[in-house]
């Protein structure tokens, strides 16, 4: 790590040359604290920096290569960049981007859903906090706890049409989990519900640190207060929509592994089977490392795309 | 679907109001603390009901978990049947202390590893060290499935894949960035001025972390020990990959039993209650903490 | 054509905190009525009421006669401009003046005039496309009442709209605002802690502390005829000096006495203080304005009988004016909560003529101007004037 600058080996170097640099500069000992800052901060940062690298950095380099080869964990064969080639000529492959894209539907709602329940919230109604608490708890649940759940609610004999033959729609149940589209649907309303917490909690702290005369001020100015929640106050949040946005499009593509894993196993045939879930059934079902690391590079590529893409948005936008 | 809501609150989001001033849009001629209190019961009753919804699922599992088979599908009467079949089919002590052990050795590394990171990218700056950090922190975005392919074969190839180790510092590395983040937008905070005086006094910029940043930085500790023990107590994949079977937590126990699929519905919700149990408490005695934590990183 | 009227309005918090005690105020159509009073004195409470945003515990307040305690502030048809401005960051300065013009429906093209007008008037048009974070202070500020004016409403509420501005441009966005209320004839209502701010400004000053009324009258009348010793001491600068002192019967009339000095109460000035008469032999306080003394040896018609000599402190030089803290015999009056931190500056002000050659250590012979003396109950701080 050739993070070190001249520093060290300067100093201990010219003598005399230090002491006239010492006659102009008053503090001498400043640069020496400089240098002991500098040093303690490589220090201290290194562990960090080790770990994360060795453990996170590296294997991507390592899985650039893998995907390059086609291997059972017995014989290994190099393919080279036609693997990825013959993977966007696979079917499978987009059907299972195509899951992906669908469950992006979801994010609007896992947003959405949230802005209203903060707006709620706000309103500082008798009891809120303890219905705050109540709807952060869903956050501390295990995707699988939550898929185990979600699992009895969609099944033909579950709780979703229990409930629809009490309301007297018994005719329309259905096993949501049977057909390919319907589970990606049962899916992805799993999924908004286990985002509801974590989304609410981002808006309600973004309402709490909106500057109350600007609400105000738009009052006296007229607007009603349908006006002033989208005129004023969603513009003033940006920042925060944005947060929650990354977070959710960041969880629909790597956190839905657990919920797919109990719920569906990533059926019925690749129904819901989404990137994530299919490196694994790939790389550890199948034993296909190779192709399973070529999915993981492709599901990075994307992930760094959508990063990027959020810190231009970010960037110019104004301060919220 | 919803129950009939009165004309003052709009179905659609209600706009934040003011201090103490809801006035409503409801009809005139209801005097105006009529329309106020009319206002705030729709609201409490919207909250009401969004609360249901997130709390039906618990309360199904809760309720199911105390049942047999047969009353699962009469959805009526109770009975402990659940509990010894998921004993009986699940190691369940022992993952819970797995679990357990894989969190707290994870934590401390993630703790020692951040605080001391943290401090140096926020206090300590040396050339580069914008850039690493950034790098550090971007790493939040590698999603795990890129990565575990060769992280297991790098793993199995150093043998850290039969026993705790190989999991530990894949949970380690997995937290590393956040905490890093958290940790340092929490030292950020703490003046210059206090640390030159500490240096001053003569002592070396490492026992400053330790006896000054350290002390003051324990609400941010706290947090980032709440947050990783959620979501390691809570994480099956790699639960499910790098730990051996005698060595699973209770997580990765609990989905390769529904896997299965011939354990009964009633044992695997009390499989369920029971793993998610400690997650939740952890999170009722540090809410404070967790929202926080969540809330500090769109400080930027 | 724009009447406020604040009948015994009461502002009472859940945990029995008094914000504004029955406060009865009418505002003229056309006129700038100021607030002043301390930090917490329910000025700016008092303010919000009018506006809306703020509910009124008990009393009413009335815009052209009709009751509005229950109307919603944007049906009241009235503009604020707020102390912090409240410029929405994310809009441009010309999007921000618009603003609520675009939510009442008016015509594009009117908009565009109004705001245009509005931009002509505070000086603006060069930074029309700029958003707020590129502005500075005081670019701001007009932004925000630019913001009020082209509403066109029926009366402007300010909240310490200056506050936040540095000296130097405090003083001519005061000039600024004034004009612009005059030309506008809109009714105003401006809440300030700045005293100087109020009398510059203000046809009319209403003084709150605690929130009640102290006074309210024109400018000139508070600084001549202050209801009691709080207007006293709170107009005015620097402060009415305020001297705990016995009234005595003379052979030549009522005469003030304190700290060794006398000073003879002119009969013109008996005359208008009726109340005089009872508190004869008692304690008062006497009120005398810095303003009111000057050196005897610069002044042409010396009367005897109204100076005093007094030990000097400490000469301060302003250039324009000279102030002389000079030490009397006796206790100043200090009054209520501040008795507790404050101690007692047996020390007088006067500003004097700069060519006066009085210094530090020296005796002074100040000549009191006795038609301008004021007295006050001591107890429950009145003024003993008609």
């Amino acid at each position: 790590m050739s993070l070190t600058e001249p520093g060290p080996a300067q100093a201990a170097g010219a003598g005399t040359a230090r002491r006239r640099r010492d006659r102009i500069r008053p503090a001498a000992g400043s640069s020496r604290l400089t240098r002991r800052r500098r040093r303690a901060g490589i220090l201290l940062s290194l562990p960090a920096v080790a770990l994360v690298l060795a453990l996170l950095g590296a294997p991507i380099g390592q899985a650039v290569y893998y995907s390059m080869t086609l291997w059972n964990g017995v014989t290994a064969t190099w393919i080279g960049p036609s693997a990825y080639t013959a993977t966007f000529k696979d079917p499978i492959f987009w059907r299972v981007l195509e899951n992906n894209a669908l469950l992006l539907i979801a994010v609007p709602f896992a947003i959405g859903i949230p802005l209203a329940i903060a707006a709620l919230l706000n309103e500082h109604v008798r009891g809120w906090r303890f219905f705050r608490s109540v709807y952060f708890l869903p956050t501390a649940i295990s995707w699988v706890v939550i898929g185990m759940f979600a699992l009895r609610f969609f099944s033909a004999t579950g709780v979703l049409n229990q409930l629809l033959a009490k309301v007297g729609l018994g005719a329309s149940a259905t096993d949501m989990l049977a057909g390919e589209h319907s589970a990606l649907a049962a899916l992805a309303i799993t999924f908004i519900w286990s985002m509801l917490g974590t989304n609410t909690i981002i808006f309600l702290t973004g309402m709490a640190t909106l500057d109350p005369t600007l609400i105000e001020a738009a009052k006296v100015d007229g607007l009603s207060r349908r006006q002033i929640f989208f005129r004023v106050t969603l513009p003033l949040l940006t920042r925060f929509i944005q947060f929650a946005f990354v977070i959710t499009v960041i969880s629909a593509f790597s956190a839905l592994f657990s919920l797919i894993f109990v719920m569906t196993g990533g059926g019925p045939g690749f129904g819901t089977t989404t990137l994530e879930f299919f490196v694994y059934q790939t790389g550890f079902q199948q034993v296909q490392f190779g192709t399973g690391a070529l999915y993981g590079i492709i599901l990075f590529v994307i992930m760094a795309v959508v990063g990027l893409v959020q810190l231009r948005l970010i960037k110019p936008g104004d301060e919220g | 679907m919803t129950a009939p809501v009165t004309p003052a609150a709009p179905a659609a989001p209600a706009a934040p109001a003011g201090p103490a001033d809801p006035t409503p849009s409801a009809p005139r001629w209801l005097g105006q603390r009529l329309r106020r209190n009319m206002s705030a019961w729709a609201l409490f009753g919207l909250m009401v009901i969004v609360a249901v919804v997130m709390l039906y699922p618990f309360w199904y599992i809760v309720d199911n978990a105390f049942r047999s088979p047969g009353q699962f599908d009469r959805q009526s009467g109770h009975s402990l049947s659940g509990w010894s079949e998921l004993f009986a089919n699940l190691p369940v002590g022992s993952q819970l202390v797995n679990s357990m052990l894989v969190c707290a050795a994870a934590i401390v590394i993630i703790l020692v590893v951040s605080t001391t990171a943290g401090f140096a990218f926020a206090k300590l700056r040396y050339r580069g060290s914008g850039t690493i950090f950034l790098l550090v922190v971007a790493a939040l975005m590698v999603p795990l499935q890129s990565i575990i392919i060769p992280e297991y074969v790098n793993l199995a190839k150093f043998g850290l894949t039969n026993s705790y180790t190989g999991a530990v510092l894949v949970y380690a590395a997995l937290g590393t960035p956040f905490a890093t983040f958290l940790m340092a937008t929490y030292y950020r905070g703490i003046s210059d001025e206090l640390i030159e005086a500490a240096v001053i006094d003569g002592l070396g910029y490492e026992r400053t972390f330790l006896l000054i940043a350290i002390p003051l930085s324990l609400p941010a500790i706290a947090t980032v020990t709440v947050l990783q023990f959620i979501q390691i107590w809570d994480d099956l994949l790699v639960g499910l990959l790098f730990l051996p079977t005698s060595q699973r937590t209770i997580t990765a126990g609990l989905a390769t039993l529904s896997a299965g699929r011939t354990t009964s519905i009633p044992a695997l919700m009390a499989g369920s209650l029971i793993s998610a149990i400690p997650a939740i408490v952890v999170y009722l005695i540090f809410q404070r903490h967790l929202i926080k934590g969540l809330t500090l990183g769109m400080g930027k | 054509m724009s009447r406020i009227v604040l009948d015994a309005v009461t502002k009472r918090y859940p945990d029995g905190t008094i914000a504004v005690n029955s406060l009865d105020l009418e505002v003229n159509d056309g006129e700038l009525l100021v607030l002043v009073g301390p930090s917490g004195c329910g000025k700016t409470t008092a303010l919000r009421m009018v506006a809306g945003l703020e509910e009124v515990t008990s009393g009413f307040i009335r815009i052209d006669d009709k009751p509005v305690n229950d109307v919603e502030p944007r049906h009241r048809d009235i503009a604020m401009v707020f102390q912090s401005y409240a410029l929405y960051p994310h809009l441009s300065v010309y999007d921000n003046i618009a603003f609520s013009l675009k939510y009442r429906k008016i015509a594009k093209s009117e908009v565009r005039r109004r705001v245009a007008e509005a931009a002509r008037i505070l000086e603006l048009e060069p930074y029309l496309q700029r958003k707020p974070r590129q502005l500075s202070g005081g670019q701001r500020q007009r932004v925000a009442m630019g913001r009020a004016i082209v509403r066109q409403p029926r009366a402007f509420l300010m909240d310490e709209p200056l506050s936040n501005l540095d000296a130097k441009l405090r003083v001519q966005m005061r000039a600024e605002i004034a004009q612009l209320q005059r030309s506008l004839g809109t009714t105003t209502i401006y809440v300030t802690h700045d005293q100087i701010e109020a009398m510059t400004l203000g046809t009319r000053v209403a003084v709150i502390s605690g929130g009640l009324l102290q006074q309210v009258a024109a400018p000139q009348e508070l600084y001549t005829r202050p209801a009691n010793l709080f207007v006293a001491g709170f107009i005015g600068s620097p402060p009415m000096n305020l001297i705990d002192a016995k009234l005595e019967r003379g052979e030549d009339g009522p005469a003030v006495v304190f700290g060794g000095h006398r000073l003879l109460v002119p009969p013109e000035v008996a005359a208008e203080h009726p109340a005089l008469e009872q508190y004869l032999g008692r304690n008062i306080v006497l009120g005398v304005r810095p303003e009111s003394m000057q050196d005897a040896d610069l002044v042409h018609d010396v009367d005897p009988r109204a100076i005093i000599e007094l030990p000097v402190k400490l000469r301060e030089e302003l250039g324009s004016e000279v102030h002389i803290h000079a030490a009397i015999g006796t206790a100043a009056h200090v009054s209520g909560s501040e008795s507790d931190d404050v101690h007692s500056l047996a020390t007088m002000v006067a500003r004097m003529d700069p060519r006066t050659s009085i210094a530090e250590g020296q005796t002074a012979r100040v000549q009191v101007d006795t038609a301008a003396l004021h007295f006050f109950d001591p107890d429950t701080g009145a003024s003993f004037r008609r």
